[in-house]
């Protein structure tokens, strides 16, 4: 058990006990976690941090029906991935992305253009991938969380975890290829130009 | 290694740059609520683990206390906006205060303790006011509000004409409106 899954398990003993502070502990804990597996499903970062506002709040009523304190977080993953899906239902994905577009404030949004272009990249190329997948590329991603841990989360063995994540990077290099190596597609630009006026030279 | 598996190489690591950059400009402004909410919503008395899950019993009162804090909160505000005499000089928001002492008024109380005895000249007075939505609150559990707080000064300004001097007095009062949500 690392440093992190230790004082975990100190905290929810704790918090069982009745102490709230051991609990807002465990919520700073676990908070990074919690908004990487309802941002993997619901796909709006304002909407994932109410959800896991109520997950918290979900968790701390229900903790005593947590028979392993080791297990906290995948019992936590579960509380915010039922709650988000709950929000999904009332909320569809594209309603929200539309409704943080428009709360961007229109003085900063023609700076923000091209930032929020590759934002909308990432966005879409995450949205291709399954549900698992995107949790698991979030958790790894967003905290870091080795393998073994994301497996946990989302109950599937860190040998299944290794595979999805290679799959979902291949899929998005390939989305994500001109923002992440612009140069190149400068270049084939460049080579493409050259040809076509070489072309017109070898006409004349 | 061959050159290609050096550039894959190269590519998974802008490639997690890139998801590293996204998830934290996303996410990162919301870490910390949770907390907060947490903090806000649980009482220090409130032991909430060993308490059955479900709708609260002290949910039954919730409804009308917040039905009746919104009906306050509408007849509240038209009747602060009223005493507000209008004048082009003043600011948005900012208004002689209707409720502060007038001089010619021979109706205002004198104390009767000669130490203090004065009649307050050059009084002005004004209010200021700012409502601001703090967002949806939980009054127990299962109870979802709107909570409104509405930060009040009022400012007495007047002249002691025993040595001339300028006495300010302000009294800031914060009021909390809550007003029910429908319940998801």
């Amino acid at each position: 058990m690392d440093e992190r899954a230790a004082e975990s398990v100190g905290l929810v003993g704790r918090a069982v006990a009745g102490d709230r502070r051991a609990f807002a502990q465990l919520i700073s804990l676990h908070e990074r976690q919690a908004l990487g597996v309802a941002y993997a499903t619901i796909g709006c970062a304002a909407s994932a941090a109410d959800v896991v506002q109520e997950a918290m709040l979900r968790a701390w009523q229900r903790l005593s029906e947590l028979d392993d304190a080791a297990r906290f977080a995948p019992w936590l993953c579960r509380i915010v991935r039922n709650l988000s899906i709950d929000a999904l239902r009332r909320k569809p994905r594209a309603e929200a992305d539309a409704e943080r577009l428009h709360s961007v404030p229109a003085a900063v949004r023609d700076d923000a253009l091209e930032q929020d272009e590759t934002r909308r990249q990432i966005n879409d190329a995450l949205a291709e991938l399954d549900e698992t997948t995107r949790l698991a590329v979030t958790l790894r991603y967003y905290d870091n969380l080795p393998s073994k841990q994301i497996g946990e989360m989302i109950g599937l063995s860190p040998a299944a975890v290794d595979m999805r994540l290679s799959r979902a990077r291949g899929l998005l290099k390939a989305r994500l290829s001109r923002t992440l190596n612009p140069n190149e597609l400068e270049t084939a630009d460049t080579v493409q130009c050259s040809g076509g006026s070489a072309t017109s030279g070898g006409a004349i | 290694m061959n050159e290609r598996d050096s550039q894959s190489d190269v590519l998974d690591d802008d490639l997690s740059h890139l998801m590293r950059d996204h998830f934290s400009a996303e996410l990162d402004q919301h870490v910390g609520r949770a907390a907060e909410r947490f903090s806000m919503a649980i009482s220090p008395v409130d032991v909430a683990p060993k308490r059955a899950s479900g709708f609260s019993t002290a949910a039954w009162w919730a409804a009308p206390v917040i039905a009746a804090a919104a009906v306050v909160a509408m007849f509240a505000a038209p009747q602060l906006r009223t005493v507000v005499p209008t004048n082009s000089n003043l600011n948005n928001g900012v208004a002689l205060n209707p409720i502060a002492p007038n001089v010619n008024d021979s109706s205002l109380p004198v104390s009767t303790n000669r130490e203090v005895e004065f009649e307050p000249q050059d009084v002005t007075g004004r209010v200021t006011w700012a409502t601001r939505d703090e967002g949806q609150v939980w009054l127990d559990d299962e109870t979802p509000a709107r909570k409104f707080r509405k930060r009040q000064y009022e400012t007495l300004q007047y002249t002691d004409p025993r040595d001339s001097s300028r006495i300010e007095v302000t009294v800031p009062r914060d009021e909390i409106i809550l007003v029910s949500s429908p319940r998801i």
